[in-house]
């Protein structure tokens, strides 16, 4: 079970796999979504729900009161200005880069073992980011005027300050989020579909039905599915490394000493990443257990995450050496005793522990036994989730409290109202992600039933549980009397997604064109074999990006030149360098919406009616089944020499579809 | 507490809405009743006030500052036109200009002695006050109870009714009650009658007070004032056989020894020894050989101590010796006492001293305090007769007090008179002796004796609370009355406003004891002076002229010569004990002798050298602490002469050893809201023959811990160059000295410069001049609606004043140099506050100006963090009080009265900067030079705050930048601050130097 370690003699070790052997398209799917269907959820699960809920309860309270009286009720203060707030904004954006890093980083570099963890991994960064969100929310002192910060035609004619980081920040956050929910909901649409599919109580049908917006699993859709999941992935990726760079801008575009750091971007980047990973193994080494997932999350997956927070670990810590080397080099008195301040002045403690946890402890990492332990693989994740918290402490409090004016040096602490809101929005964090792990497929299905044909247990025979009974023809009851008027087409099923492919290249040389293919998954090559185009998803999304870059440039420049020129801080009106941020992040966010909306309109989405769902056995297209569907419509069409023609490709199955 | 418990009494509420001037409305009988339940009733009707703060002791703090009063009082403000006529000081309009304020000159009496201020009028309400330029203790410029004095007038906590018994009363009922007293006194020729007052300069009240002696011939007339100059009147009575004002012309004076003395906060004059010592002390085009010399000799350190150039600290008992030793060396023949006293002096520093002396004669001063005995006052008389000061910078006069009888003595008398039961009728006017007289009288058990005690005063205060009936005092803003300034120039004092409440000034209680009951204060005032106007000149010329300058000319006392009688210095010093710590009894520099201690402001208010607020302590140097094993906050009980006070510890650099200084007026039991419970009460460890100071004191820990409120808790500024200090050594080596400390001075932008083509505002702080006094926070607190926040959110570093006095040590804790530096908004040119604004509600206007947009402002106090100089000022929460009407009144309305969760700071008072382009504008010109003044600048006793025009390179801030002093804190951020500092210089004798002191 021990990965990639060598043998005495050298050889090495074939590594554990990414998913336990034994599984078929029916098991896969049966067991990830009756973990979402079965009626009686887990104890654990409940309780687990219910202390959540409490410590979100909490949350609410503290807001309100804080709503109610105002800041002050936090030990925020003057040199101190920033407090829990935003150290705490700071680590729960920092939790939020596992996700999509998982998702989209390791999908590009075609890294299978995602696949079984990037589902949970996305829901936990948007679930972060949502309670990284409220922070710079609530801690304004007249959150009721938050929208100030949003640029929106208004009779005073003012528009915010476009070269303030927050404003950075709020786009960045605002785009991530976006970016984050969109390419996780696109792909959980085809496993909405298998619940959908699944579901035996109506409501739940329909409330799953609604959701995948009527899938079907035909190769167009796979075909653009997989164009815009891979360009969603391909944009999400500068997203990954650009939030937490604009976040660190908030510190690295100030004057104050302890922040005024160019190394604070990569930094950041590599801290997040680091605690991101932390968080997703906090919450799946319980999981795993508790929902018995061993077979999809496997101590492969656990050794590889161990090695990415080893890798950001060590990052992280040359991070803190380049400030530190930096400051001192620099020989500014300031840096120099922000320095020395921030090892022996009154927070000294707070630096040393944050170095314990975020530098020492990781080293464990290095032995694969430790990697090769979850228990001790979960301390680590929570010592490093502490550490990572205590440096943002470190970096916002310590940095602070002692800056240029000695007269006027104070010092922190949180106040009760301060501990309390920030555990409050753990418990907003856990409800969410006790909420998900009932509600969606908290492994992406499909992926793992593609997974299969890829990993090496699937030797192209995965087999269905049932046994195939070759040419049994099904003769439509009410066939000839319903007339060719209301039939939409005739429909082949068939156990392999090889067959499938190989039957439908044959279908498309008889000469048949309109004709359709339905996996459950996404078949390589399925679209061209029935002919079909490139897809114009990849010029709209550049467009999109194009008029994003272009509309984003022109209100910064419109609002800070043309409309309302200020003289902000002795700069120019055109302070395009800081207008670059934003123009970036407009561009991702239009592509990204582009390559959403763009993927499920071409796919003619939602659309909640479609014939093919008449068929009898069709649910079983969004799970185990293949389906090739020959329409009426088709000039070559007719319903006996189709049929004909159908039997001859040796389906298990074939119907007649109605309208 | 439930209100329907008490029946209403009927009859209360029909003579509480019989006395109410004015419309009253009333929502019950309950309310109208005012009853203490139904106040209670009324904070739990509104819960988000009565639990604003989280933890126990700030809501406490809270209810004080916030749920003060729901001012349920009718103002009577409203009620009519002011009879009398008051004279502005500006030509008058022909009506009154809404949005324009009007000035008036009055005084206000601090001690008696009166300082000049103008005070503006904003439609008929009084706003603020300005020092009036015209006025001699004055010069234009105020001190911080001046400032903070228009608080007072508003305070809710401001009695408001006669009060007999506890229960409210009508100033008819007063007079009924009054007269069967004064027939039966009246029969005995007054007897039993005593008359109470504080010291007394004003001619009228003097005048009346003749009268009633002369009416009651037996009745007698007792002073007491805690903080007093007995020890000046003994002095000089020992030393020329008669009691003289001594008043000092710093202007004249090259060199200065003050032993003991703190003549620029505490002496009657301050403002005027401020300016005339700093205009002593400014670099003028480059010259510095005029500059004096400050030697300070001093027990408890003061801000005078801060400016001399050579300081040491002495136990106050010591200095006597000092005193001696001085004189001696100057050939004065006096005996030699306490040599011991004198080992901690440096060795040479007595010759060198008196040489420096010896080498100024006729331009030099001796002073020292008046906490100090009459002996150390009589030897400096020697000693500035043998310098030839003597009609030079030091100047006699008669007494400004109009009996400079001893005051203690007189306070003992009436409290044996009162013992012994002779006293039948005693009037208390003002003051407040049951909270300060000193312990060991026993003042309340004699107080109880007296049959019929009647008390007037501004609040219902300690004094009240044992007196049968109590009169509300108009406050001075409010009453016609007079007064004398330290050099005896009397002023008119002209109301600006008619009583708010039902209150009566100390001239209508006397006429009401003669008989004259509801004559107009007006009236009295002004037939004394109808009387006194001999010349032949117009009664009414003159008494406009004397109102509209806000002083009466030739009325300064004109210099005395008086004799020095040898032989003085047979009588020998009184103390002797020498055992255990000494303990030394001071004003409070914020709260003076108790007087103030409901005024938020000045409670809040960062005492100068310690930067504590809302508390005294017992400062200590940190040489006696440590061994003492003491440390701040540490909770004591200070065991002095059987009486025991639990004090907090506060170490105090350069404090003297082995002595402790407890600041006067803290622990008041009914101050109001404010006031009431801050600070212990060091009176009762005074006694009537150690007044001032005296040994024996004993310490014992308690192991307890008292946390103390400070503003400033690092006292060195860690090797970084903000605050540039020189000698003038230094500066005539290399004039450029301070320039050349700067290593950026060269200015890198990748940007090229915003061009600011009219006006460029900016200021130019002179730390030459500054010596701490924070007669600018004040004013600025008092100009720009600028809130309190309580001691618990002081503690949190939340305090709101938009000028800061930073004050930095240097060198040894036992003796250091001290600095004082004020910091404001620096409007840098490249603000950096702004850049990070997301919402950009802090920006710069076409004039540099960095404007806080307070309605833009969402509250993310990135602005703040990004502010290298931390002059931002965040309302954390709902600070400013916007429940109690009578503050309302107070505001001014030019300026913005901010709400919770809004950044504000310093603007270069732009309210004032726009009223003079308006009106410059209407007079189509420029604004002028020195058009602008901003509220600190204007306070500012010594002119060490100059602002105006940069772009005009006449103006006077353009020729402050110009001096090669001139330097930017932190300009290597590239801030381009508009605000710059004038580097300090100090002038140290160099025989002293040399030996390294």
């Amino acid at each position: 079970m021990q990965a990639g370690r060598f043998k005495k003699s050298g050889q090495l070790e074939s590594p554990a796999p990414i998913l336990a052997p034994g599984y078929t398209y029916h098991s896969i799917t049966e067991k990830i979504s009756t973990i979402v269907l079965s009626k009686a959820a887990p104890k654990s699960w409940l309780l687990g729900l219910v202390i959540s809920f409490m410590l979100l309860v909490v949350f609410l309270y503290s807001v309100g009161y804080l709503f109610m009286m105002g800041v002050g009720i936090w030990g925020i203060n003057i040199p101190v200005g920033w407090g829990f707030a935003i150290i705490s904004f700071v680590w729960w954006i920092g939790i939020g880069h596992a996700g999509t890093l998982i998702s989209a980083i390791l999908l590009l570099f075609r890294q299978n073992w995602r696949t079984s963890i990037n589902r949970f991994a996305e829901a936990m960064t948007i679930f972060a980011v949502a309670c990284a969100g409220l922070f710079p929310l609530i801690h304004m002192g007249r959150p009721w005027l938050a929208y100030y910060i949003f640029p929106y035609p208004n009779n005073l004619g003012l528009w915010p300050q476009f070269r303030s980081p927050l404003v950075w920040d709020a786009f960045a956050i605002g785009t991530y989020g976006t970016v984050s929910f969109i390419f996780w909901f696109v792909g959980l649409i085809p496993d909405l579909a298998s619940l959908r599919d699944r579901a035996e109580n109506k409501f739940v049908r329909y409330f799953y039905g609604l959701l995948a917006l009527g899938w079907r699993g035909s190769a167009g859709h796979w075909h653009r599915f997989d164009t815009a999941y891979l360009l969603l992935a391909a944009l999400a990726t500068p997203l990954v490394v650009s939030v937490h760079s604009i976040v660190s801008f908030d510190f690295a575009i100030s004057v104050i000493p302890g922040w005024h750091t160019t190394v604070f971007p990569p930094y950041f980047v590599a801290g997040a990443i680091f605690s991101g990973f932390a968080m997703v193994l906090t919450l799946l080494i319980p999981l795993r257990k508790i929902y018995k997932l061993e077979d999809f999350i496997t101590m492969r997956h656990l050794d590889n995450m161990a090695k990415i927070m080893l890798a950001t670990g060590l990052i992280v810590a040359y991070g803190y050496m380049t400030e530190s080397f930096t400051a001192w080099y620099s020989g500014s008195l300031f840096e120099r005793f922000w320095l020395f301040n921030r090892s022996f002045g009154p927070f000294g403690v707070v630096f040393w522990t944050l170095m314990l946890l975020n530098v020492v402890v990781p080293q464990a990492l290095w032995s694969s036994r430790v990697r090769a332990t979850p228990l001790l693989l979960f301390v680590i994740s929570i010592l490093i989730n502490i550490g990572m918290w205590i440096e943002r402490f470190v970096i916002i409090v310590v940095s602070l409290h002692r800056d240029y004016l000695p007269s006027s040096w104070g010092l922190y602490s949180g106040t009760i109202w301060d501990w309390l809101t920030f555990i409050g929005t753990i418990g907003l964090f856990l409800t969410l992600i006790f909420l998900f792990i009932r509600v969606l497929p908290m492994v992406s299905i499909f992926e793992m039933r593609h997974l299969l044909t890829e990993t090496n247990n699937h030797e192209g025979t995965a087999i269905s549980e049932e046994q195939p009974s070759t040419n049994v023809v099904e003769t439509p009851t009410t066939g000839v009397a319903h007339g060719e008027g209301s039939l939409y087409g005739l429909m082949a099923e068939f156990n392999e997604a090889g067959d499938l492919l190989e039957k439908t290249r044959e279908t498309y040389q008889a000469g048949y064109r309109k004709i359709s293919a339905y996996s459950p998954f996404p078949i390589e090559g399925l679209s061209e074999a029935m002919g079909k185009r490139r897809t114009l998803l990849p010029l709209l999304v550049f467009l999109g990006g194009v008029a994003g870059a272009l509309g984003a440039f022109f209100l910064q420049y419109y609002a800070a030149v043309i409309d309302y020129p200020l003289n902000v801080g002795g700069r120019p009106f055109n302070s395009w360098p800081s207008f670059i941020i934003i123009t970036f992040e407009i561009t991702i966010l239009a592509s990204a919406g582009v390559a959403a909306l763009g993927m499920l309109l071409l796919n003619k989405l939602p659309m909640l009616y479609h014939p093919v769902f008449n068929a009898p056995r069709f649910k079983r297209a969004s799970q185990d089944k293949f389906f090739l569907c020959i329409q009426t419509k088709d000039r070559k069409f007719d319903v006996a020499e189709t049929r004909q023609f159908l039997e001859s490709l040796q389906p298990t199955e074939i119907v007649m579809v109605e309208k | 507490m439930d209100i329907n418990e008490e029946p209403v009494n009927l009859k209360k509420l029909r003579t509480r809405l019989a006395e109410s001037q004015g419309r009253q409305y009333w929502r019950s009988l309950e309310e109208l009743a005012d009853t203490e339940e139904f106040q209670e009733f009324l904070h739990r009707e509104f819960p988000q006030q009565a639990s604003e703060w989280t933890d126990r002791v700030s809501r406490r703090n809270f209810l004080k500052l916030m749920g003060a009063s729901l001012a349920l009082a009718g103002l009577t403000a409203c009620s009519g036109q002011v009879p009398e006529k008051i004279v502005p000081y500006v030509e008058a309009p022909e009506e009154v200009v809404p949005g324009k304020p009007l000035f008036f000159a009055t005084a206000m009496p601090l001690g008696g002695y009166a300082t000049g201020v103008l005070v503006q009028s904003t439609l008929g309400r009084p706003t603020k006050i300005e020092g009036n330029p015209d006025h001699p203790a004055s010069l234009g410029a105020t001190d911080p109870f001046a400032q903070a004095s228009i608080l007072t007038l508003y305070d809710p906590d401001r009695s408001k009714t006669v009060i007999n018994a506890g229960s409210v009363s009508s100033w008819e009922d007063f007079l009924d009650d009054l007269q069967p007293q004064l027939e039966q006194q009246r029969a005995n020729s007054g007897a039993g009658l005593r008359i109470l007052t504080e010291t007394i300069t004003s001619p009228t009240l003097t005048n009346q007070l003749e009268t009633l002696l002369a009416e009651f011939p037996l009745a007698t007339w007792h002073q007491y004032e805690p903080i007093n100059r007995d020890n000046v009147y003994a002095g000089s009575q020992l030393a020329f056989g008669e009691p003289v004002e001594p008043i000092y012309r710093f202007d004249q004076a090259d060199v200065i020894l003050s032993l003991d003395a703190d003549f620029l906060l505490t002496l009657p004059g301050r403002v005027r020894y401020a300016r005339d010592f700093a205009d002593k002390r400014r670099v003028d085009e480059s010259e510095v050989s005029n500059l004096n010399r400050l030697y300070a000799i001093e027990s408890t350190p003061t801000i005078t101590g801060a400016s001399a150039d050579h300081r040491l600290p002495l136990k106050a008992s010591q200095i006597e010796g000092f005193a001696r030793a001085i004189a001696r060396e100057l050939g004065v023949a006096v005996a030699s006492r306490d040599e011991a006293a004198l080992e901690s002096v440096p060795a040479n520093w007595i010759a060198a001293i008196a040489r420096d002396l010896q080498a100024h004669q006729g331009a030099s001063i001796v002073i020292t305090g008046d906490h100090q005995p009459p002996i150390v006052h009589a030897l400096v008389h020697a000693i500035n007769d043998a310098l030839g000061n003597v009609g030079q910078t030091v100047i006699y006069t008669d007494p400004v007090a109009s009996n400079p009888a001893n005051q203690t003595e007189s306070l003992a008398e009436l409290v044996a008179a009162m013992r012994d039961g002779q006293v039948e009728l005693l009037l208390i006017l003002g003051g407040n002796p049951v909270f300060n007289a000193p312990a060991d009288l026993n003042f309340i058990e004699a107080l109880n004796q007296v049959n019929f005690r009647v008390r007037l005063g501004l609040y219902e205060d300690e004094t009240s609370e044992h007196c049968q009936w109590h009169i509300p005092e108009s406050h001075y803003l409010e009453a016609w009355s007079d007064a004398r300034a330290y050099d005896g120039t009397a002023t008119i004092m002209q109301p600006l406003i008619e009583p708010l409440y039902d209150s009566r000034s100390a001239h209508e209680m006397l006429a009401a004891l003669l008989g004259q009951a509801d004559r107009p204060g007006h009236d009295i005032v002004r037939e004394y002076w109808t009387n006194q106007n001999n010349a032949a000149e117009d009664f009414d010329t003159f008494w406009q002229t004397s109102l509209h300058d806000g002083y009466i000319v030739d009325t300064a006392f004109a210099p005395k010569t008086v004799a020095l009688q040898l032989g003085f210095d047979d009588q020998s010093s009184a103390e002797t004990v020498t055992a255990g710590l000494e303990i030394i009894f001071r004003p409070d520099p914020s709260i003076w002798d108790g007087r103030f201690a409901n005024s938020g402001w000045l409670q809040e208010l960062p005492k100068p050298l310690t930067k504590l607020t809302w508390d005294n302590a017992a400062l200590i140097s940190p040489i006696t602490a440590e061994k003492l094993g003491l440390a701040n906050n540490d909770l004591v009980d200070l065991d002095y002469r059987d009486q025991i006070v639990k004090a907090p510890i506060w170490l105090m650099p350069g404090h003297a050893n082995d002595s402790i200084t407890v600041y006067l007026g803290y622990g008041r039991t009914r101050a109001g809201v404010v006031g009431t419970g801050t600070g212990f009460n060091a009176y009762m460890l005074r006694t009537v023959d150690t007044p001032w100071f005296g040994s024996g004191l004993n310490i014992r820990r308690t192991g307890k811990q008292y946390q103390l409120a400070s503003t400033q808790h690092h006292h060195s500024l860690d090797g970084r160059d903000l605050l540039r200090v020189g000698t003038v050594e230094q500066f005539g080596a290399d004039p450029n000295f301070v320039q050349e400390l700067d290593s950026h001075t060269e200015e890198v932008s990748l940007y090229p410069k915003f061009e600011y083509s009219e006006n460029a505002w900016g200021m130019a702080v002179d730390l030459n001049a500054c010596n701490g006094c924070n007669a600018c926070v004040m004013a600025c607190q008092a100009e720009n609606n600028i809130p309190i926040v309580g001691k618990s959110q002081v503690l949190n570093g939340r305090e709101m004043h938009w000028i800061r006095l930073d004050r930095y040590y240097q060198g040894e804790p036992a003796n250091p140099e001290t600095y004082h530096q004020p910091v404001m908004c620096m409007h840098c040119e490249n603000a950096p506050c702004e850049v990070v604004c997301p919402v950009g509600a802090t920006l710069h206007d076409h004039e540099g100006l960095n404007v806080m947009v307070y309605n833009r402002c969402i509250g993310t106090r990135y602005c703040s963090n990004n502010c290298p100089y931390k002059v931002r000022r965040f309302n954390f929460l709902q600070y400013t009080d916007l429940d109690s009407e009578s503050l309302k009144l107070q505001r001014n309305p030019n300026v913005s009265v901010r709400s919770r969760g809004v950044m504000e700071k310093c603007t270069y008072c732009v309210q004032r900067i726009s009223a003079a382009r308006i009106t410059a504008k209407k007079e189509g010109r420029e604004i002028r030079d020195g058009e602008v003044v901003t509220a600190c600048q204007a306070a500012c006793p010594t002119k060490a705050i100059v602002f105006g025009n940069i772009n005009d390179p006449d103006s006077q801030v353009a020729k402050l930048k110009a001096s090669p002093l001139n330097y930017g804190m932190l300009t290597e951020l590239n801030t381009n601050p508009r605000t710059t500092y004038l580097a300090k210089l100090r002038n140290p004798n160099p025989e002293l130097t040399e030996e390294g002191n």
